[in-house]
C-alpha cells in the first residue's frame, strides 16, 4: 500500500521543556482506568450475549427436538395411536386423590387435610404417564421380509432400462415412495423424481413385484407406513 | 567501544526489565518509563506527524496502550524502546490510513550523504537529492518505513528488525532489495 508523502528538508526539534509541557502522566492513569472499565464493561456484555446466544440455541435444540418427536407421532396413521391415551392417568389420579380425601377426612384437620392431600395427586400419577407415554412410543419401521440386501439385489436384478429412452441416453435416479399396509403389500405410490414416463412404469412394475414387507408396528400392531427407495437408471443394466 | 556500548545497553535492559515487571502489578510504577521514553516516541511521532498538538495525542494513545498490555511484554523478546516505537509506528498509520494525511518524510543532508553511497556509483548527490522525493513516492509505505528507519534516522539493523517486527536479517534483505528498487527507479527517472 502506497502512502502519499510529504518531503521535509529540515527535522523539527522542540526544545526539552516544549516536550515536557506535553508530558502528563495523571492523565494517562485516568484513561487507562477508564479503558479498564470500559473493557470490564464489554467483557460482561459480552459473556451475557454469550450466554444468552447458548441459552437460545439450547431452547431451539429442546424445542426441536420435542417437534421432531412429535411429527414422527404425526406421520403414522391415527389408527396406529392407541385410543386409551391418558384414561390410566385420570383414573390412577382420581383413585389415589380420592383415597386421599378419604384420609384427610378421617383426620379432621385442615392442615393435615392439605398435607395428605398434595403429595398424593402428584406423586403416583408420575410413573403411569411415563409409562404410557413409553408405550406409545415403542414403533418400529417396516422393513423388507427377506431384509434389505435382498431388496437391493431384486432391484438390481429386476430393474430394466426402458428401451425407448434410449435414444435421449436419460440417466439418473428416480425416487419412488410407497405406503406398506398392514398386511406388508405397497399401496399408493408416488414418485417423487421422475425421469419420464417409461422409467415411471418400470418402476411401478418393480415396486408391485418386489418381496414382501414386514410392515410397520405401533406398540405391536401393524400400521401403515410411507416407504422412500431410490432406483438408479443406467443404460448399461438393460436387459437382453 | 562497541563492547562498553552493548554493556550500557545490557544494564539499560536490565533496569528496564525491572521497572516493567513493577509496572504489571502496579500502573504508578510505569512513571518512570513513561518519563524515561516519551520524549523519543514523541520526536519519533512529531517526525511523521508533523503537528505537535496532534503528536502530543498520539503519544499519549501509545503510552496507554503501552500501559494497557504491558503484561504482555516479554522482557526476553524486543527491548522495551522498540516495542514502543512498534506501538507508535502503527498508531501513525492508523492516524494516516484514517485522515487520509500526507505522511512527513524528513530527508536532512546526511541522510542523502547515506543513501548516496548505497544508491549511486556514477551520478552526482545533487542528483540523488533532486530525484529522491518522487522515488520515496514510489515506494510501498513499509518499503518506505525500513528505509526512513535505516537511512534517515539511522538506526542499527537490529532496531530496525524490532521496530518493524521482523529479524535482523530479513531485515537487511529487505534493505538490499529496496536499494536495488530505488537504483532502478533513480535510473529511469534519468
Amino acid at each position: 500500500m502506497k502512502q502519499r508523502i510529504k518531503i521535509m528538508k529540515n527535522r523539527q526539534q522542540p526544545t526539552d521543556e516544549e516536550i515536557q509541557g506535553y508530558m502528563n502522566f495523571e492523565r494517562l492513569l485516568e484513561g487507562r482506568r477508564v479503558a479498564v472499565k470500559r473493557t470490564s464493561i464489554l467483557t460482561v456484555a459480552k459473556w451475557s450475549a454469550a450466554l444468552l446466544v447458548i441459552a437460545t440455541l439450547c431452547l431451539l435444540y429442546v424445542s426441536e427436538n420435542s417437534t421432531s418427536i412429535t411429527s414422527s407421532q404425526v406421520d403414522q396413521p391415527h389408527e396406529a395411536l392407541p385410543k386409551t391415551e391418558a384414561l390410566p392417568i385420570t383414573d390412577s389420579a382420581t383413585t389415589k386423590s380420592g383415597l386421599s380425601q378419604q384420609e384427610g377426612r378421617s383426620l379432621r384437620s385442615d392442615q393435615a387435610e392439605k398435607v395428605k392431600k398434595l403429595p398424593p395427586a402428584e406423586q403416583p400419577s408420575t410413573p403411569p404417564i411415563t409409562a404410557e407415554r413409553a408405550a406409545v412410543n415403542e414403533y418400529s419401521q417396516a422393513e423388507p421380509l427377506e431384509g434389505y440386501d435382498a431388496l437391493y439385489h431384486y432391484f438390481s436384478k429386476n430393474l430394466v432400462y426402458p428401451t425407448e429412452a434410449l435414444k435421449d441416453s436419460i440417466q439418473g435416479i428416480q425416487t419412488v415412495s410407497f405406503v406398506i399396509n398392514e398386511m406388508g403389500k405397497p399401496e399408493q405410490l408416488q414418485i417423487q423424481k421422475s425421469l419420464g414416463d417409461a422409467f415411471e412404469r418400470e418402476a411401478r412394475r418393480l415396486i408391485q413385484n418386489m418381496p414382501e414387507w414386514k410392515p410397520a408396528t405401533m406398540n405391536g400392531k401393524p400400521v401403515p407406513s410411507r416407504i422412500s427407495v431410490p432406483l438408479t437408471f443406467q443404460i448399461r443394466s438393460i436387459k437382453k | 567501544m562497541e563492547i562498553g556500548q552493548k554493556g550500557g545497553q545490557t544494564t539499560e535492559i536490565k533496569a528496564d526489565e525491572r521497572l516493567i515487571t513493577s509496572a504489571k502489578s502496579d500502573p504508578q510504577a510505569f512513571r518512570p518509563l513513561y518519563e524515561k521514553y516519551f520524549k523519543r516516541i514523541f520526536l519519533f511521532v512529531l517526525h511523521r506527524i508533523g503537528d505537535r498538538s496532534l503528536t502530543a495525542d498520539i503519544t499519549s494513545q501509545v503510552f496507554l496502550k503501552a500501559l494497557l498490555n504491558i503484561k504482555k511484554f516479554d522482557c526476553r523478546g524486543v527491548p522495551f524502546s522498540a516495542w514502543l516505537f512498534r506501538i507508535a509506528l502503527n498508531e501513525c498509520n492508523d492516524y494516516f490510513r484514517k485522515n487520509k494525511r500526507y505522511r512527513i518524510v524528513t530527508i536532512e543532508d546526511d541522510a542523502v550523504g547515506n543513501l548516496y553511497e548505497e544508491l549511486t556509483a556514477h551520478h552526482g548527490e545533487e542528483d540523488l537529492r533532486e530525484h529522491l522525493p518522487a522515488i520515496l513516492q514510489k515506494l510501498t509505505a513499509e518499503e518506505l518505513q525500513i528505509i526512513e528507519l535505516r537511512f534517515f534516522e539511522q538506526r542499527p539493523f537490529k532496531e530496525v528488525a524490532d521496530i518493524a517486527g521482523i529479524t535482523e536479517n530479513y531485515a537487511k534483505v529487505r534493505v538490499y532489495r529496496i536499494l536495488e528498487k530505488m537504483k532502478k527507479l533513480f535510473l529511469k527517472t534519468r
